[in-house]
């Protein structure tokens, strides 16, 4: 499976970091995992258009992670889109709710090939690929998911924004590749976020092979003392997250 | 001064009747080619939350629905994605340079206060909560008068 962070910010504009969008590739598969402002124009950039991605999964409906949303669904309907393949869209609970009220009255959902609008279960399977959800504590005003992509014997967790709690670490175990939101460090903890020491420590607990800290919202100092503090607590792979950075497992 | 105020003759009883007749008429009329409308809408189009609901098979789409595919756009979209090279210079250094040096013998050194790096550490967690200005720069900090409002992002 192959990376690529499409953007590693958050709802602060940033002229180096473009809000949330991870892209997750096999040989079959395009999936893209959040869609936050500027991300369609990320993609664009990478050279995977949106007409092929095959599924997006929203971890949740803040603006950082949906602000392209309705722009893809809008751009679906393109005439003459060289399209036939379905789109599946999976996210939370409250996802099929936020679709209607939200995205749909401004984009109304593409007629020209299959589309799917579904609330992500905690198991399921699709192109060989096996995925995994579960809660994460961030809002009390909305859902929010993480997800776990398996294909042959490797894994991916996307954990979107969440704070310190069991089901995130159950869903990291042992996995090779641990894409985490960091948003601050410990001294600037921001509640519903995690902070790089609970990252560390969250990727310590669930013994993850490579992390890879993101979703960065602006500290004072470098970013690199994000892996410092992180690695008080986390003996394993520490890689900055950073846009178009591309990581294979 | 001449009259410019034309007087308009009332309609009688019978004529009255004609009018609204035509005009039901009519209105029948465009609701049945509305109702036409919609229904051949309907079939065309996916209604994503009935999707949802029953989850179908690509399979049990009309072949109606199949994209006519334009040879200009699709040439692009060709042109587009082969060879897929990215428009932004690669950089292959990148997890390199992005992945945590961890100084030697951390653990160690853990325990001291001499080295600037764990200064620093220590200045963190001992660092006053964040002012309105670091409000500014991103942090945001729930006030009692809206302690209640969503976190951002």
């Amino acid at each position: 499976m192959h990376v690529t962070i499409l953007g590693s910010g958050t709802g602060i504009p940033s002229v180096e970091r473009c809000s949330a969008g991870y892209l997750l590739e096999t040989a079959k598969i395009n999936y893209l995992i959040d869609c936050g402002t500027g991300v369609l124009r990320q993609l664009e950039k990478n050279r995977t258009s949106f007409s092929n991605l095959d599924a997006i999964f929203i971890t949740h409906t803040h603006s950082d992670h949906i602000g392209d949303l309705t722009a893809l669904v809008h751009a679906c309907r393109l005439p003459d889109l060289p399209r036939t393949k379905p789109l599946h869209i999976y996210g939370p609970g409250d996802f099929i709710e936020f679709f209607t009220t939200i995205v749909q009255p401004v984009a109304k959902p593409p007629t020209s090939f299959p589309f799917f609008v579904e609330v992500a279960p905690h198991e399921w399977q699709r192109d060989g690929l096996k995925i995994k959800t579960c809660n994460t504590v961030h809002s009390d005003r909305m859902k929010s998911i993480a997800y776990r992509f398996e294909n042959n014997a490797k894994s991916v967790v996307f954990s979107g924004d969440c704070d310190v709690d069991d089901e995130i670490i159950d869903l990291a175990v042992k996995t090779d590749l641990f894409i985490c939101d960091c948003s601050t460090l410990a001294a600037g903890k921001i509640p519903g976020h995690l902070s790089a020491k609970e990252v560390g420590e969250i990727a310590q607990q669930a013994q993850v092979k490579h992390l890879v800290p993101s979703h960065f919202y602006p500290i004072e100092g470098p970013d690199s003392l994000r892996a410092e503090e992180c690695a008080i607590h986390y003996k394993g792979t520490i890689t900055l997250a950073q846009d178009f950075l591309k990581i294979t497992v | 001064m001449a009259e410019t105020t034309a007087q308009v003759p009332s309609s009688t009883t019978s004529e009255k009747q004609a009018i609204s007749a035509k005009a039901m008429e009519r209105s029948k009329e465009l609701k049945a080619k509305r109702d036409e409308i919609n229904k051949s809408q309907e079939n065309r189009g996916v209604d994503f939350n009935r999707v949802v609901e029953n989850n179908p098979k690509t399979s049990d789409f009309p072949n109606s629905t199949k994209v006519k595919i334009s040879r200009e756009l699709s040439s692009l979209m060709e042109e587009k994605n082969s060879p897929k090279k990215p428009d932004y210079q690669v950089d292959d250094k990148a997890v390199e340079r992005n992945t945590f040096k961890k100084p030697e013998s951390v653990e160690a050194k853990t325990e001291s206060t001499s080295d600037p790096f764990f200064q620093r550490l220590a200045s963190l967690q001992t660092e006053e909560k964040p002012t309105a200005q670091d409000n500014l720069r991103g942090r945001i900090q729930l006030t009692p008068t809206t302690r209640n409002i969503d976190v951002v992002g």
